[in-house]
């Protein structure tokens, strides 16, 4: 079994691991904070390849030390809507507000894993402060496209897709 | 007897009303808001809190380098962290500046107050 990343006296964990504690971060944290039960859609190896798409709601964060990592969240816009206006009491936040609630979903999400992780490992690393883009920003990932990692969600409101890219 | 003060600096506006809308129905009070760490520092010696809450992961200077200035200048301020990271380094950090309290996020209503009250006592 190929060893993504090695702990400092910790237990070792494989990149096929590290998805599993980021998609149990994904069902556990979306069903605490938006009270959504989101299941997964399991994808063949080819689709797996597809790139970030390039429009749409998209988040990005990074992990950073011992596990170097971009996060990459792409939402459904009823998905979208349904996290932000739960998150803000059941209405829509102001338009430059909105990407302060889907920060801090991802930011909890991404958190409790890289916590996780840290502690399996016994390694050090950080999260990044989670970047918003809106339906025609740039968003541009540096890790290796050959290591990503892929997750996808189905709900009543929409489907939702997450791309680690393991550096 | 006034409430006691609390001065909350998170750049999360979902976790800020979160926080008010717990400590108020209990207590407490909520005298300020900062969305980051230099705007918390101003706050802090503006408001002078009995309590503050800092978030960790924030734009611009982080919460345990905000906490270690709030310190610095006022080495009896009573700080809570509060951050989605939780693991065993992180707590070390946050012990190494002279704190105690690190809760989760997303965290437990009866874990905040617990540790709010413990903040009180002591």
């Amino acid at each position: 079994m190929k060893v993504t990343w090695s702990g400092n006296g910790g237990e070792w964990l494989t990149g096929s691991e590290v998805k599993q504690i980021f998609d149990a971060s994904f069902l556990d944290i979306t069903r605490k904070l938006v009270r959504l039960e989101i299941s997964r859609m399991e994808k063949t190896g080819e689709e797996q390849k597809k790139a970030v798409p390039d429009q749409g709601y998209r988040e990005k964060i990074q992990t950073k030390g011992a596990v170097n990592t971009t996060v990459v969240c792409h939402f459904s816009e009823p998905l979208f809507q349904y996290i932000i206006n739960t998150m803000h009491g059941g209405i829509s936040p102001e338009e430059a507000e909105i990407p302060l609630y889907i920060n801090e979903y991802m930011n909890i999400i991404c958190g409790h894993a890289i916590s996780k992780i840290n502690n399996i490992t016994k390694t050090k690393s950080r999260l990044s402060v989670p970047e918003f883009y809106g339906d025609k920003d740039v968003l541009e990932v540096s890790g290796k496209k050959e290591k990503v990692q892929y997750l996808a969600y189905e709900s009543p409101y929409g489907e939702m897709r997450v791309y680690l890219f393991i550096e | 007897m006034s409430a006691t003060t609390i001065l909350v600096v998170d750049d999360s506006p979902f976790a800020s009303q979160q926080i008010k809308d717990i400590v108020e129905g209990n207590g407490y009070k909520v005298v300020g808001y900062a969305k980051n760490g230099e705007e918390g520092i101003r706050l802090y010696d503006e408001l002078k809190p009995d309590i503050t809450i800092l978030d960790i992961i924030m734009p611009g200077i982080d919460g345990l380098e905000t906490a270690e200035i709030i310190l610095k200048n006022d080495p009896d301020a009573k700080i809570m962290m509060l951050s989605s990271l939780c693991d065993a380094g992180t707590l070390e950090e946050v012990k190494s500046i002279g704190l105690k309290y690190l809760v989760p996020k997303p965290w437990e209503d009866d874990v905040l107050l617990a540790t709010l009250e413990m903040l009180v006592k002591n």
